[in-house]
């Protein structure tokens, strides 16, 4: 009995110290705990917004776009951070990216959640840490593929909405910017099939910007006026066009752009030449180049052979393929603009072993089949390769830069 | 037993994990990792020392009929401290080892040092014994985790190893691979002991009756 009383009084003092010391840790635990836990919730949103303190998720505004899943306000009132989903034309899977928007409106972080493709992203999106809603010092003209459109896209989006809500300021875009804009519409032949102007930056004396195209289709240049900024472009034929940053064409540099590129104008010439030729399938025709063609497609020089019965056309064609790697094309068209030949000088399909599924069977029979069709009777399917958009992409864009560059050459006579 | 057998026999005569196959559960569960192994380790050896110096040093004042309670409510008192200073100073470890740690209150390595050794022998001894056995457990989580995470998971301490990350076994990942290079340290251990593990429990009891 003595000792029963012993151990209860004994177990009853032994509870009593155990919760004291556990109260007395927890009190000075509970706190930092709290702490820890807030940080390690708030982990993925400080690599986006390194100085933010508390995070909050706030209902999507109306005009959310349908990339944007999840929004989230910096509860000290530094800016936004937004999850965002997209599908890229040629992924396995969603894209996942979480974006921190500043009320600056400078992007302050960018993280990518999940990435399925095969080949490697790199550090594009990482770029865009700094930039504000212009994207101004995005290099727009790398990286172009169909992952990085989306991403830019979805970067927009994110803007647009958060520009739009009045949570965010806009970005002041710069002329380079504006001039990117503008190129997929008046000078397609220097944009990739994504429409991303794809420019080599050059010397050129008068000029606050110039640059030749990746794929000698001719030159673009920025230059001041007294009505403000005007981009030039001339094409491989030497014809110049020039344009105010809203895109309407004004009077400009014209015969400083002819001056300045038409040496380096020449030397494409001549390289097309030898192609030419091959295409057109005799070696010995005696070919006139073709000059001051107003067309902006992707055509990197033109000739024409006239023959006792007929007068062809031959365009030399460079357009951009997968990975943004050139293919080279000719096209013969007749005097009716009817396709007399297609011939590939690059392979037809670029990196093969990427696509060993998507291989043409035939390429001869695959390349017959634009034989004898014009503007009118071709349509778009033809050139699909299945698996390999950026192949038939860039097929049609050959197809229809030749059509373009044969109706100028016809308005012009 | 004089002192160094006492310290001694808990890493390898009689290894908590290796021999006596206490404590399976954390065991499996956190040996995917030599970091989350080293914790569990180290958390369960500092809540041995601990239970088994207040156990000890409190048997006689604890009759046999509330032992068993005074035992859980000394280890579980200790769990859940150790837990409150790992969630503050070490939140990486704590959240490595989850639920398991709390897990470790009804752990058979804890409850068997307690019963068996600390109520049977004194204060100085049963902490020497609660570091060997501590030690022996934490040996053999490492060894186990070293196995399961380089070969597993081509990683060291989350570290990717260049030629292994590209030939992982992804069944020593799972518990089947967890219990399957488990054996296979046993059977190392009792190559060293010389003795099958039955045999060396066998033993372990007989002295224990002779003991007792």
């Amino acid at each position: 009995m003595k000792n029963n009383v012993k151990s209860v009084v004994t177990l009853t003092a032994l509870c009593v110290v155990v919760t004291g010391v556990l109260a007395v840790t927890n009190y000075f635990t509970a706190p930092k705990i709290e702490e820890n836990k807030k940080a390690a919730a708030n982990a993925a949103f400080v690599e986006v917004m390194p100085e933010g303190t508390g995070f909050e998720e706030v209902e999507l505004p109306a005009n959310a776009p349908a990339t944007v899943t999840n929004l989230y306000r910096e509860t000290s009132g530094q800016g936004y951070v937004a999850k965002l989903v997209t599908t890229s034309q040629y992924s396995s899977g969603d894209m996942g990216i979480t974006v921190g928007i500043g009320t600056d409106g400078v992007i302050k972080g960018v993280a990518i959640t999940s990435y399925n493709e095969t080949k490697d992203f790199g550090d594009y999106p990482y770029s865009y840490v700094g930039a504000d809603s212009a994207l101004n010092d995005i290099d727009v003209f790398a990286g172009a593929t169909y992952s990085s459109m989306a991403f830019k896209n979805a970067i927009l989006d994110t803007f647009n909405m958060l520009i739009a809500n009045g949570d965010v300021s806009e970005g002041q875009k710069s002329a380079e910017t504006l001039m990117a804009e503008l190129l997929p519409t008046v000078f397609p032949g220097s944009c990739n099939g994504s429409g991303l102007p794809q420019l080599v930056e050059t010397e050129a004396a008068g000029f606050t910007k110039a640059y030749a195209t990746g794929n000698d289709t001719g030159f673009v240049a920025l230059s001041e006026s007294d009505a403000g900024t005007v981009v030039s472009v001339m094409n491989a034929f030497g014809a110049v066009k020039c344009y105010d940053l809203e895109g309407n064409e004004v009077a400009g540099p014209v015969d400083e752009m002819k001056a300045a590129f038409k040496v380096l104008a020449d030397e494409n010439k001549d390289a097309n030449l030898s192609n030419a030729l091959k295409a057109y399938g005799d070696e010995a025709a005696e070919m006139t180049a073709l000059e001051n063609v107003p067309a902006f497609g992707s055509v990197t020089g033109g000739f024409s052979v006239t023959t006792e019965e007929n007068t062809y056309y031959i365009f030399n064609i460079k357009t951009f393929g997968y990975m943004n790697e050139l293919m080279e094309m000719a096209v013969v068209l007749d005097s009716e603009g009817k396709v007399v030949n297609y011939r590939t000088v690059t392979d037809l399909i670029l990196h093969g072993e990427y696509f060993t599924e998507h291989g043409l069977d035939d390429k001869e029979a695959y390349l017959s089949q634009f034989k004898g069709v014009d503007e009118g009777s071709y349509s778009d399917e033809t050139a699909i390769v299945t698996g390999a958009t950026f192949t038939s992409d860039a097929v049609n864009d050959s197809i229809h830069s030749a059509f373009d560059a044969f109706k100028a050459v016809k308005e012009a006579e | 037993m004089n002192k160094t057998a006492i310290f001694l026999k808990g890493i390898i005569k009689e290894n908590p994990v290796l021999v006596l196959v206490l404590g399976a559960c954390p065991t499996l569960a956190v040996t995917t990792n030599v970091l989350a192994a080293l914790y569990m380790g180290i958390a369960v050896l500092a809540v041995l020392v601990c239970s088994n110096l207040c156990i000890s040093a409190l048997k006689n004042l604890i009759g046999d009929n509330l032992k068993f309670v005074a035992n859980i409510l000394i280890i579980t008192g200790f769990v859940s401290l150790v837990q409150m200073l790992m969630g503050a100073f070490l939140p990486k470890a704590s959240d490595m080892l989850g639920i398991y740690f709390t897990l470790i209150a009804v752990n058979g390595v804890l409850l068997c040092e307690a019963g068996d050794f600390a109520r049977n022998n004194k204060v100085v001894d049963s902490v020497l014994s609660a570091l060997g056995t501590g030690i022996g457990f934490t040996c053999a989580l490492f060894v186990i985790a070293l196995v399961r995470e380089i070969f597993g998971n081509g990683t060291f301490a989350g570290i990717e190893i260049p030629f292994l990350a590209d030939y992982k076994i992804s069944l020593l990942n799972a518990t089947p691979g967890g219990f399957l290079v488990l054996g296979l340290v046993m059977a190392l251990l009792s190559a060293i002991n010389k003795k099958p593990v039955e045999e060396i429990c066998f033993e372990n009891q007989k002295e224990g009756e002779v003991n007792a």
